[in-house]
């Protein structure tokens, strides 16, 4: 389906449906479309930079034996638009596919999409062109003025039926006063006069109506308003093509030729049908859109741990297995003897709520052998990433990461939001988990604690051997320090907000260094077993979607494609 | 003249989207994938991509024609030559988009751990939602008859009297391929007691359609029966055996070894709530894969958490949305707290009780009408309220 306006090349149309006609007794267009139009309302601004804005609606009521509407070609009055400032919509729903019109020169092409105007059904679409330019032209009695001119769009002949409530209202530039604008004469079945009115914007309007429009007809309307009110260089010097204002162009082309141009004409006739034929056959076919697949699945998946959620968030191993150290040691499954090379000590027995890979963990450490426990280890990393591969199946990795990456957000923020050291430490201790999977952690901790001490969480002495044994000595730091609510209570140690930080990140370099050896090829141990290296593309596409390291040499839990399992399966 | 005219309006006729219809393609069977397909074609030409009849996708219309040409088997050149005759697009370009998008379902089908969002470039549609043709899923319970021994409460709720008949239950098997259904899964009561189960199986599969069982197994103690049933064709299996009786676990061995994709459902109770976590690894333990948890009431959600982490932790994927008792009480749904997700009951799929009355789901006694004698378009109103 297309709509047309005054711009298009009528006179080929003629000569060329003149020539159909010497061949063809029927009508070959018995299957095309056929629709009847309710309504079509066009606003027109006359901005005050001289540009015009074009806002159609149209009712479109598909036939029940026709063809469905896909896309909507609207014309353009001049070439000089701007095709950023179209937007359309069908029933109030955004379109997205719009472009210039291959068919109505110039045009806009509306592609309507999967909401497409089925046989038997009715649409609203609504094209809004924001920026028109070269729409205004001197006044031919009034030099002080401008005139406004526009031509409605409208159909192929035969494919439109029925009457049309048909309602043109010009909106004048803002600072034009109500008495003075002047209409030009319009067509017939029209009023001989608008109806004058201010719209929302307090502007001047003029409406034209005619509920028993044809939507195959082409309509003008002109009014003319001050010059002064445009810039001059807005104004187009030449006269406008169909200035005849109020003409629907009803004259037969062919009266006013000379006879010598007759077979010329002819000649260029055949070719036009030609060219004609190629491009029906084209406009026959249906448009294509890029293909276009989405899957049922479910949003984010809540529920995971820190530890769950920083392998989806694709975080270094070394960096999770010491968010799983701290881990065991709040929840006093463990105690560091000595920080390097790490040793533990073990709770007997273990403390009930220990999730898997902090079982594993344990277990790995009762390893004596450091290349036991590295591959206890690697077992331990294995079955974490399966683990949460199986637990995100059915659910969005992307929304889910999104999701966990607004927790580490929320975390920091409520430790930041704390007013004294104590209870930002203790907001600090509860979300320590969270916090850790900021890659800026080190930093957002020196930032949030450069002005007072961390006082450290009751299980740091598990963390650091040296802790309590300096708490006792003559050393300074850490020292202790009595809360400021003045209760009396004991004193809660501290550190300063850096050593804090710096003991964090000190604990994942004796991980990567001392525990696992070289984090890279850990990484690789375990993503070789989680994310074995994809088959071979079997396409010529030129894409992979593989979107697998393959086992890759990065120091990150890169194994996280292999629990990105999302959306397939899982549901019936 | 007449054939002329007819040619020329042929050619100049606009070219319309692919009828709405069902479209099936297994992969053949010394392709290693092993893997079904089901196209939808819906109204306007958009449609649904069904891939082991679990997962599904939603197609753009001109999606939907590349889906076409890959279920019939048809080579690049032959559906870029197709394509480029309907739509106005190159060969060339309509070529790379079929390579494309064959390669985007060969990546889903091969790699079902890859988040299809992020690395195959598909968008995401919540489940049960935008308007489609018909359910993707017939719950067909065939009887309300139950072993000798086994206490009715585990039966759903005996409505009926009267059993459809075997040509009855195919005509309803005949009339949902005919509305677009692909999946049909087999359920009772205990549905193997119908002497004319296998018959049912290999009608639904001679016709295309997906098939599973959900039994008990109690029959599969028999070996030849259970050897019968694999060469149906029969798809996939949903036990839900009897676990304190000692057979079962011989069952359940029996049916580990086999080719065929096994989901065991657990239900959760009081009674049984000790002994869970042991279920589980047994399970493990057989090399079974699939895993489908419910409880028996709402006081037991901790355990439905535990025996989900456990299943996770074990290989076990978690599968929902099966109709088995108290379906509604799932580790799943404890992940909605506010009760967002969308029902597929009576949208996504629906249940028909012995006598052919259909349900929107095993657990809703609200009849929509009868599938043998009641027009499709009043047992199908997927966006009516009172539904």
């Amino acid at each position: 389906m297309s709509i047309r306006n005054s711009y298009t090349l009528k006179s080929i149309t003629l000569l060329s449906l003149l020539c159909i006609l010497l061949f063809l007794p029927g009508n070959a267009f018995a299957q095309s479309y056929s629709f009847s139009l309710p309504e079509q309302f066009v606003d027109v601004y006359w901005n005050d930079d001289g540009t015009s804005s074009i806002d159609y609606l149209y009712v479109f009521v598909n036939d029940v034996s026709a063809p469905p509407i896909e896309f909507v070609d609207v014309g353009v009055p001049t070439r000089d638009y701007d095709l950023n400032s179209v937007v359309a919509y069908i029933n109030g729903i955004e379109l997205r596919d719009i472009e210039r019109s291959p068919y109505v020169d110039p045009g806009v092409a509306v592609g309507l999409g999967e909401h497409s105007i089925l046989p038997g059904e009715s649409g609203e679409v609504r094209v809004f062109i924001g920026r028109v330019r070269d729409v205004l032209y001197p006044d031919d009695q009034d030099s002080e003025y401008v005139s406004a001119v526009f031509g409605t769009s409208y159909f192929e002949p035969g494919s439109v039926h029925g009457s049309t409530d048909m309602r043109v209202r010009f909106h004048f530039p803002p600072s034009v006063q109500p008495e003075e604008p002047r209409w030009h004469a319009s067509g017939s079945g029209w009023p001989s006069e608008p109806e004058a009115g201010i719209d929302d914007e307090g502007r001047v309007t003029y409406e034209w109506r005619n509920q028993n429009a044809r939507g195959d007809t082409q309509y003008f309307f002109g009014a003319s308003f001050p010059a002064k009110y445009v810039p001059s260089g807005s104004i187009v010097k030449e006269s406008p093509p169909g200035a005849g204002a109020g003409s629907t162009g009803g004259v037969n082309p062919l009266a006013c030729l000379s006879p010598g141009l007759i077979p010329f004409l002819c000649f260029g006739g055949f070719i036009a049908l030609i060219a004609w034929g190629a491009v029906a056959g084209q406009r026959r076919k249906l448009q294509y859109l890029p293909p276009k697949i989405a899957i049922e699945g479910h949003g984010i998946k809540r529920g995971l741990t820190a530890v769950e959620a920083a392998i989806l968030l694709e975080q270094p191993m070394d960096k999770i297995l010491t968010m799983i150290l701290f881990s065991v040691l709040k929840k006093n499954a463990a105690q560091v003897v000595n920080r390097d090379p790490l040793e533990l000590e073990i709770s007997d027995p273990l403390p009930e709520g220990l999730h898997l890979y902090e079982q594993n963990f344990l277990e790995a450490f009762r390893e004596k052998q450091s290349a036991d426990r590295r591959k206890a280890l690697q077992k331990t990393m294995v079955a974490l990433v399966r683990s949460v591969g199986e637990k995100m199946k059915g659910f969005s990795r992307k929304e889910t990461v999104e999701y966990y990456r607004s927790i580490i957000e929320r975390a920091w923020q409520q430790v930041e939001a704390a007013e004294t050291p104590e209870v930002k430490s203790k907001a600090f201790d509860e979300n320590m988990e969270w916090t850790m999977l900021d890659k800026d952690y080190d930093d957002r901790t020196r930032e949030v604690f450069h002005q007072g001490p961390v006082f450290v969480p009751v299980w740091w002495p598990r963390y650091d051997p040296t802790f309590s044994r300096t708490l006792s000595g003559p050393s300074t730091q850490p020292t202790m320090t009595a809360p400021s609510t003045g209760r009396s209570t004991p004193a809660m140690p501290q550190l300063p907000g850096a050593e804090f930080a710096a003991s964090i990140a000190t604990g994942v370099q004796n991980f990567s260094s001392k525990v696992v050896g070289n984090i890279t090829d850990f990484t690789s141990s375990i993503t070789n077993i989680t994310n074995p290296p994809p088959k071979p593309p079997v396409s010529t596409s030129g894409r992979s979607y593989s979107g697998r390291s393959g086992g890759g040499s990065c120091a990150c839990a890169c194994a996280c494609a292999g629990c990105a399992c999302a959306c397939a399966g899982g549901g019936r | 003249m007449t054939s002329i005219q007819e040619s020329i309006k042929r050619w100049f006729s606009p070219v319309h989207p692919l009828p709405p219809g069902i479209y099936h393609f297994q992969a053949p069977a010394h392709d290693p994938r092993n893997y079904r397909l089901h196209l939808r074609l819906e109204k306007g030409g958009t449609g649904v991509l069904i891939v082991n009849a679990s997962t599904v996708l939603h197609l753009n219309q001109t999606a939907a024609e590349h889906a076409y040409h890959l279920v019939h088997g048809k080579s690049e050149e032959e559906a870029a030559r197709a394509i480029s005759a309907r739509y106005r697009i190159s060969f060339e370009k309509a070529k790379q988009d079929y390579a494309d998008f064959l390669e985007r379902i060969d990546t889903l089908v091969t790699t079902p751990d890859l988040d299809p969002v992020t690395d195959l470039e598909f968008s995401r549609q919540r489940p049960y939602t935008g308007p489609i043709l018909a359910p993707y899923r017939l719950d067909c319970a065939l009887t309300y008859r139950l072993p000798l021994n086994t206490t009715p409460e585990s039966a759903p709720l005996q409505r009926v009297k009267t059993e459809l008949t075997t040509s009855e239950w195919k005509l309803i098997f005949d009339k949902a391929w005919e509305h677009g259904i692909p999946h049909l899964i087999f359920t009772g009561g205990e549905p193997t007691l119908r002497d004319d189960l296998i018959e049912l199986i290999l009608h639904a599969e001679k016709i295309g359609q997906v098939t599973g069982l959900m039994t008990d197994g109690h029959r599969f103690v028999d070996g030849s029966y259970f050897s019968e049933l694999l060469q149906t064709g029969l798809d996939h299996l949903l036990l839900l055996p009897s676990m304190d009786i000692p057979s079962t676990w011989n069952v359940l061995e029996m049916v580990s070894r086999a080719d065929i994709y096994t989901t065991v459902h657990i239900t959760i109770s009081q009674e049984n709530k000790e002994k869970v976590p042991e279920y589980l690894r047994r399970i493990a333990d057989l090399g079974l894969k699939s895993l489908s948890l419910s409880a028996s009431g709402y006081g037991l959600n901790r355990e439905l958490l535990a025996a989900r982490e456990q299943g996770a932790n074990l290989g076990l994927t978690l599968v929902w949305d099966l109709p088995v008792p108290y379906s509604s009480q799932n580790p799943f749904e404890l992940e909605f707290t506010d009760r967002e997700r969308p029902s597929g009951a009576g949208k996504a799929w629906l249940y028909i009780e012995p006598d052919g009355d259909v349900l929107p789901d095993q657990s809703i006694n609200q009849v929509l009408g009868n599938f043998l004698h009641d027009p499709w378009d009043k047992i199908w109103r997927p966006d009516d309220p009172t539904n």
